[in-house]
């Protein structure tokens, strides 16, 4: 048991524990607490992957991000209402079967796989590297997701403009 | 030290939890959470095999998928308490259809008995 197996078994327990709290609890406001908890431990996940530049983004972006709009977008809509919004799932083990068969598949797939390769050493510095790849081979690819990030600016305008 | 399969594993059962909430969820919001978790399962399987296989694409992408979910998210929850109205068209423009329909489907083969066209059109003011 090294220090890396306890972390990520810690991690794992977290991030399960958290996700199944955010399908499973009928107060929409506690779903989107427990989905901060569960994107904060998939960003140490990508720390135990020695990746602390992404944990940085997934922080900022995912948990202060996301969480943030839809927790506006959930008080705003409640007092809309005037009343607290449950929600009550349906289908419950038709669900499950779906979910536990689509694990099922891909652990398989991964079983029949060749054994992975153990990790290679980190030799370069990673946020440097990407740094010079969004510039470099991916500088086409950058540019396009700056026109989608224009693209849904204007979508969110155009569908939050009052009426005339 | 832990394998690559270890990381994928936990990804596909983040994966399966998210699906299942997609699957069981019946308003929009509780359906965009579990979205997230699945592009979530998706970014750790990228950052892994990046990681294990010193390939930068991986984690390049997993930048870009961040940042569009992060305005899938943004659109997604606009749309959640305003759901888009059917934008009303001009008539002469519905006029236009129905002809290039009549060119390319004169015996009325395609959507028969129905006029898709009829619910959005307005008298031109």
């Amino acid at each position: 048991m090294t220090l890396e197996t306890v972390g990520f078994a810690l991690v794992a327990a977290v991030l399960l524990a958290s996700s199944l709290a955010v399908v499973l609890t009928p107060n929409l406001f506690h779903a989107v607490l427990y989905l901060a908890a569960a994107l904060v431990s998939t960003g140490v996940v990508f720390l135990l992957l020695d990746q602390p530049f992404l944990f940085a983004v997934q922080l900022l972006l995912y948990a202060g991000g996301v969480v943030t709009i839809v927790v506006f977008a959930i008080m705003l809509t409640e007092r809309l209402v005037g009343q607290r919004i449950a929600q009550t799932s349906r289908h419950l083990v038709n669900g499950a079967v779906v979910a536990a068969a689509v694990f099922v598949g891909i652990v398989g797939f991964l079983v029949q796989g060749p054994a992975a390769a153990p990790r290679p050493a980190q030799t370069v510095d990673v946020t440097v590297a990407i740094g010079h790849a969004l510039v470099g081979p991916f500088a086409v690819t950058l540019e396009l997701l700056g026109a989608l990030l224009v693209v849904a600016l204007l979508g969110a305008l155009y569908f939050a403009r009052s009426e005339e | 030290m832990m394998g690559l399969q270890a990381y994928l594993v936990l990804a596909a059962l983040v994966f399966a939890i998210g699906l299942f909430g997609v699957l069981t969820r019946r308003n929009a919001v509780g359906i965009l959470l579990g979205i997230e978790l699945m592009l979530n399962a998706v970014n750790i399987n990228l950052v892994a095999f990046a990681r294990f296989h010193a390939d930068l694409a991986g984690l390049v992408f997993t930048l870009f998928t961040i940042s569009i979910t992060v305005a899938e998210v943004g659109v997604g929850v606009v749309h959640t308490d305003r759901p888009p109205r059917p934008h009303p068209v001009d008539s002469h423009v519905v006029e236009l259809h129905r002809r290039i329909k009549a060119v390319f489907d004169p015996t009325g083969r395609l959507n028969p008995g129905r006029d898709p066209l009829a619910a959005t059109t307005t008298e031109a003011a």
